[in-house]
């Protein structure tokens, strides 16, 4: 035994000290808290398939991150290594989409906008042919469509037009209206003009049917012009949409110095794009709102937050229809809303107490169906923030 | 078996001196570290609240709790861990080269042994994997005693707390240290392909010499570019066929083909071509 000595001592050494580090971390719940939902009152049936995703920070740059739902608290550090590799990447609703048509999905790039879901097909499209060098590009769409009944799948590329003119083409959704594909970018041109255009294609036939433009800065000639359009977010991006909102909002910045810079206009509209007729409404929304107050759309309906009230818009009618109560003590943006069939989830944080509120409301009329409480079980130590940013509906 | 164990525990035995300096500097300098840091944020406290007239709730929101990843961050724990690193890689090239000096070089008697070659490889290989990890023990057991020094040295209410786990999970030590069995298997596997790696270059130049360096250097090169061919793939083509997973596996495969090549390679070397 001698004679191993050292080779015994080390070994010895790793092992005990592994093993103990490793065991004790078994024993032990975890560094991190739970999370639970208290109710406060109402239905809580209401939440049983609701989740909620959210960070953890310790300050410093270190934390984790969290899905809460009724029955427990998922840290991702505590999940096995190859599901956490897995699911980083993409999306749940692109994973989902992965798992059921493997084969289709497969070396298909792009966010989880360059895919459409319908009770019979599965479509894709995507710019391809970009880089950061803006001489070395050649812009494509790239596109497929899958049959979910013959699960045959058909792909095409189609040079996007005007190509040259472009230092980047973004797919925003994709919708499908009789058998043809309806394409929505953002284009950006090499000049910084931005806008959004929507693009028709026949998958029969492989082809590019039609080019509009929905909306767009192109015509600014100032300098100091600072524009924005934005998709305003649905609840899931893989479903077909009768309307595409957006906001578009624009400032000039004046002359004066670097520190006395002002703004000396600024213009904000919301539209609303209703894909089967290519027609544009220009949305009536109370001044005093903003973008950070645009939380969802969801089939012909805008929900909004004006201070501690939901409000419900209907597209159709151009007249906001409902207004929901919110919590008093929930203040902060953002406000993360899921929508399913006919309820509302709205989780209002107070970000001082690291409590957030849940409301669920009834979308047909209006009321109060559950109110919880998602917080730590323990107080959480100092510097340590929880923010719940996603909710989603399983 | 037998002759390898016994070769392991003499390439331990033979750079046991230069480790326990090692590990002794690892660890007055982090304990050092931990008391100097402690001290001088208790000072810098006593300065602020005593002279300047800031309040204690006042100085923490401007220079923030004390806790232990401020030390972590600090040059007196990254320090040693920095040149425990350094000498490990400069010994992967010296555990070979050792053998080369003097006038009796020891590698003539290494070789002559009653023994397969690769055992003296092998052996190599096994010393530098154990003394990374025995390193790394070190490491996690003095940390839970620099923990409580700090806790012992700052009041509760200029602290932020943090477990071990919470420590470990952090930056390149939740690698050292790894929260699951499958990324252990992963990362100091990765290791060891590496290691076998450079000890084959090292074997293709003590076998060719001027020549030999040519034929390392490409070998490395090579073997650099085998495993990160999935990552070129996506720049060169349009369309990346595989999912994450399935990456991953690629990955694992091609690692064990390049350990797989370069220990058949350091073999075909020790065994036909070194030159004494």
């Amino acid at each position: 035994m001698k004679r191993y000595l050292y080779l015994v001592a080390v070994a010895s050494i790793i092992v005990l000290t592994f093993s103990a580090y490793y065991i004790q971390q078994t024993i032990t719940s975890g560094s991190y808290p739970e999370i639970v939902i208290e109710k406060v009152s109402g239905n809580e049936d209401k939440v049983e398939d609701l989740m909620i995703s959210g960070s953890y920070r310790l300050g410093f740059g270190m934390g984790d991150n969290v899905k809460v739902d009724i029955d427990e608290t998922v840290y991702s550090s505590e999940q096995p290594f190859p599901q956490r590799f897995g699911n980083r990447i993409y999306g749940d609703n692109t994973n989902r989409l992965q798992d059921r048509y493997r084969r289709f999905m497969r070396g298909k790039s792009g966010s989880v906008r360059s895919f459409l879901e319908t009770d019979n097909v599965v479509a894709y499209a995507n710019v391809i042919g970009q880089s950061l060098d803006a001489s070395n590009q050649d812009m494509t769409f790239d596109m497929a469509v899958l049959n979910k009944q013959t699960e045959e799948s058909t792909s095409f590329t189609v040079p996007v037009p005007d190509k040259e003119a472009y230092s980047q083409v973004t797919v925003e959704d994709v919708q499908m209206i009789d058998n043809e594909l309806y394409v929505i970018t953002q284009n950006i041109k090499v000049t910084g003009a931005n806008s959004k255009r929507i693009y028709r294609f026949n998958f029969n036939e492989q082809n590019m049917t039609g080019e509009d433009v929905i909306t767009s800065y192109e015509d600014q000639k100032a300098e100091a012009v600072h524009t924005r359009i934005r998709k305003m977010g649905v609840p899931d991006e893989t479903k077909a949409q009768e309307y595409v909102v957006f906001f578009k909002e624009h400032s000039v910045i004046g002359q004066g110095t670097d520190t006395a810079r002002e703004i000396t206009e600024s213009g904000k509209e919301y539209i609303a794009y209703k894909l089967k007729t290519n027609e544009k409404k220009q949305l009536e929304l109370p001044k005093s709102l903003s973008v950070e107050n645009m939380l969802i759309y969801k089939h012909g309906k805008l929900y909004m937050r004006d201070g501690h009230n939901l409000l419900q818009y209907d597209i159709t009618k151009g007249e906001t229809e409902k207004e929901m109560q919110l919590p008093e003590q929930g203040s902060g943006f953002p406000t993360p809303v899921a929508i399913s069939d006919d309820t509302i989830y709205v989780l209002t944080a107070n970000e001082q107490s690291n409590i957030s509120q849940i409301s669920v409301f009834d979308l047909t009329s209006g009321d109060l169906l559950y109110n919880g409480k998602i917080k730590p079980e323990k107080p959480l130590e100092r510097n340590v923030t929880l923010q719940l940013y996603d909710l989603s509906i399983s | 078996m037998n002759r390898f164990v016994k070769l392991l525990n003499f390439e331990l035995s033979r750079f046991m001196k230069i480790y326990l300096v090692l590990i002794a500097l690892t660890i007055i300098v982090q304990v050092v570290g931990v008391i100097v840091t402690a001290n001088s944020y208790m000072a810098e406290a006593n300065k602020m609240i005593y002279e300047e007239g800031l309040s204690q709730a006042q100085f923490i929101q401007q220079y923030r709790s004390m806790s232990f990843l401020r030390f972590a961050r600090s040059l007196w724990f990254m320090g040693p861990i920095a040149v425990c690193a350094a000498a490990l890689l400069f010994y992967i090239f010296m555990i070979w080269y050792r053998d080369w000096f003097g006038k009796n070089t020891f590698i003539y008697r290494l070789l002559m042994l009653p023994t397969a070659r690769i055992n003296v490889y092998l052996a190599k290989a096994a010393s530098i994997v154990l003394m990374v990890l025995g390193l790394v023990s070190v490491q996690l057991i003095i940390l839970p005693l620099e923990n409580s020094v700090l806790k012992w040295l700052v009041p509760i209410d200029f602290r932020s707390d943090m477990t071990v786990e919470q420590v470990v999970g952090w930056d390149y030590l939740s690698i050292l240290i790894p929260q699951t069995f499958t990324e252990f298997i992963l990362y100091y596997g990765a290791g060891f392909m590496a290691v076998s790696v450079l000890f084959t270059a090292i074997l293709f130049e003590r076998s060719f010499k001027w020549k030999g360096i040519l034929l390392g250097i490409g070998f490395v090169a090579i073997s650099g570019v085998i495993m990160l061919s999935p990552l070129l793939a996506t720049v060169f083509m349009d369309h990346y066929y595989l999912y994450p997973l399935e990456t991953l596996g690629l990955e694992v495969v091609l690692g064990l083909l390049v350990t797989a090549v370069s220990l058949w390679m350091g073999h075909y070397l020790l065994t036909k071509k070194i030159t004494v």
